[in-house]
């Protein structure tokens, strides 16, 4: 199987968001290099075609099987939106910064972004795969505002090597996100199933309003929130073949949401913080 | 890997038990009949998690000289899988069973725990307004008015982590010989142990489960096919020795695993006095599903001072 690789460099620098929602490899697959010049590309609120804002190297004529096609973005922008979106299959690179909703209802293939992306990452993607390698900004594998829990990422991995805003799998149904780094408030709030590893530290109250899955803070959690059942402590755990080495504290909940997710935070790291709960779990008074 | 006690065998091997939640309380009433009849009503269609809402059961009567009204009482115990659960199952068993019987009064049974469910603020929400909160023989309560008079319940109760699931299986050579050792293991735990209950009724099981089905994939809980008498020629792995024809099964749950551990060893030595059990056994899954084992020979090695004496 050959790979047809398309580079895309930037003629002049962008001041405004451009929307490149028809750039996938679902879309380029089968066509002509100057039909493929043609795809409408936004520029602000201006419509205008792919060779009005980009350079393209590319074969001649696309393979037919989105498979064997790689979009690579060689100059990345932060004004870069909607990369990736609804594809199924193929593969996009982005070389430098991306902008919002990389990856958005996403339904198969890869997109990995070199440098940082910025808010609603993987929003209602459903399979596939997104790597970042820089920071990300809130909403990773999110929903959308005033959607009903459970309206967010359906399925596929999502893996952030450096930081992620809040609200973290906001509404996620299912699905594996991890963050290496650290993430902010409300990480894990509203989901209802899949898993969320952070091996950072985290803002305040992770997994508020959670009914299902699993959410593992690693690090330091600035506040737990007050609506969870302290269970048991574990050990070590090892979830997705990532294993942590310390004990970890298991609550459950969210209580106010007739919740039974599964939030696990690092016993050493929230010391103080856990203690108290320690206590209610191992009574060891005579009855 | 087996060994004897009298002419029984008891095959070393472990019961597994589970973690769950439990609470224990404490109901009194003007004379020992009302109390029992509240806490027998309160702990109905309680046996298993798997269909019934919490599993409960009567632990012991109490004196009223130990009591803090200074009326009999009855320990009920009530368990379930998580904490938000059984508050659910206890309010509305209180709400429906105590509340409503003449005379009781509720207090908390496990006083020393520090883990505590508020049970009394919802309770007292039947009281339309005219409920108050008070300090009672030293427990912080709610005066609910009703018509008979008042209804005292304790504002909170303890709660902690129980042992559930353990269990001995009896193999006897007939029903009435199984039956009768089911029936004296269970006298001996209420007489010799704290802290227990045997949720099924009459503390006994005859139709032991286990998880999941062979046929059926939504199924829960099936026969447990592999002890079942009349299946010994259909299925091949089957436990049942030649000379076996009933099988009974005691369910203890506890607030400690050592009560437990020394409730299977009182009904271990009960049962292996009635001449007709072949074997006694336990039931488990291997040790993968449950974080606690207990091992029969530890049990017994628990309770070899204590004379098991049944009238």
């Amino acid at each position: 199987m050959s790979i047809a690789t398309f580079s895309l460099y930037f003629k002049t620098k962008p001041v405004v968001l451009i929307d490149v929602r028809h750039i996938t490899p679902d879309e380029i697959a089968g066509r002509n290099l100057s039909d493929v010049k043609n795809i409408t590309v936004w520029d602000g609120g201006r419509k205008t075609s792919l060779s009005d804002l980009f350079d393209i190297n590319g074969p001649e004529k696309a393979p037919v099987n989105p498979e064997q096609i790689v979009v690579v973005f060689e100059t990345g922008s932060s004004k870069l939106c909607f990369v990736g979106y609804r594809m199924s299959n193929g593969k996009i690179i982005v070389k430098g910064d991306a902008g919002h909703l990389v990856g958005y209802k996403m339904k198969g293939g890869s997109i990995v972004v070199e440098g940082n992306a910025r808010d609603y990452v993987g929003a209602k993607m459903k399979n596939g795969s997104i790597e970042i390698r820089g920071n990300v900004g809130h909403r990773l594998g999110g929903k959308l505002l005033g959607e009903k829990p459970g309206k967010g990422m359906k399925g596929g991995t999502i893996i952030v090597h450096g930081n992620a805003g809040s609200d973290v799998g906001f509404g996620m149904e299912k699905g594996l996100i991890i963050v290496e780094g650290n993430t902010g408030n409300l990480t894990g709030s509203d989901i209802m199933g899949g898993t969320i590893i952070v091996k950072g530290n985290s803002g305040l109250y992770p997994g508020v309003g959670m009914t299902g899955g699993r959410v593992i803070i690693g690090g330091r959690v600035e506040a737990i929130p007050p609506s969870f059942y302290a269970d048991s402590i574990v050990p070590s755990i090892s979830i997705r073949g990532i294993k942590f080495d310390k004990p970890f504290m298991l609550f459950l909940g969210d209580v106010t949401a007739g919740g039974r997710g599964l939030l696990y935070l690092s016993y050493e790291d929230n010391k103080e913080q856990l203690d108290y709960y320690r206590l209610l779990i191992e009574d060891g008074a005579d009855i | 890997m087996a060994f004897r006690l009298g002419d029984v065998i008891i095959e070393d091997t472990f019961a597994e038990a589970f973690p769950m939640y439990a609470t224990r309380l404490l109901v009194t009433a003007y004379t020992k009949r009302w109390a029992y009849i509240a806490a027998s009503k309160a702990t109905g269609f309680g046996t298993s998690v798997i269909a019934s809402p919490g599993e409960c059961g009567i632990e012991a009567f109490i004196s009223r000289d130990v009591t803090p009204d200074g009326r009999p009482g009855v320990y009920i115990q009530i368990y379930h899988n998580d904490i938000a659960s059984l508050k659910l199952v206890t309010i509305s068993r209180i709400g429906q069973c105590i509340l409503t019987c003449p005379t009781t009064a509720l207090f908390d049974g496990l006083p020393k725990i520090k883990r505590r469910m508020s049970l009394g603020s919802a309770i007292a929400k039947f009281g339309d307004g005219f409920e108050k909160e008070d300090t009672l023989f030293g427990r912080r309560v709610w005066r609910i008015p009703v018509m008979e008079g008042e209804f005292i319940i304790e504002d909170t109760v303890g709660v902690l982590k129980g042992v559930a699931g353990g269990n001995i299986i009896i193999l006897a050579r007939n029903w009435e010989a199984g039956l009768e050792a089911a029936e004296r293991a269970v006298k001996a735990i209420k007489k010799y142990t704290k802290g227990v209950i045997t949720p099924f009724p009459g503390g006994i099981v005859r139709s032991g489960s286990k998880v999941g089905s062979l046929k059926y994939p939504k199924l829960r809980a099936t026969t447990n096919h592999l002890y079942c008498p009349t299946l010994k020629g259909v299925v091949k792995e089957s436990k049942i020795p030649e000379n076996v024809n009933s099988v009974y099964e005691i369910v203890i749950n506890g607030l400690r695993k050592e009560y437990v551990l020394k409730a299977m060893g009182v009904a271990i030595k009960a049962a292996a006095s009635v001449p007709g059990v072949v074997m006694i056994t336990a039931g488990n899954y291997g040790g993968k599903l449950g974080p606690y084992s207990l091992y029969l020979k530890e049990a017994l090695e628990v309770v070899k001072d204590i004379e098991v004496k049944l009238g």
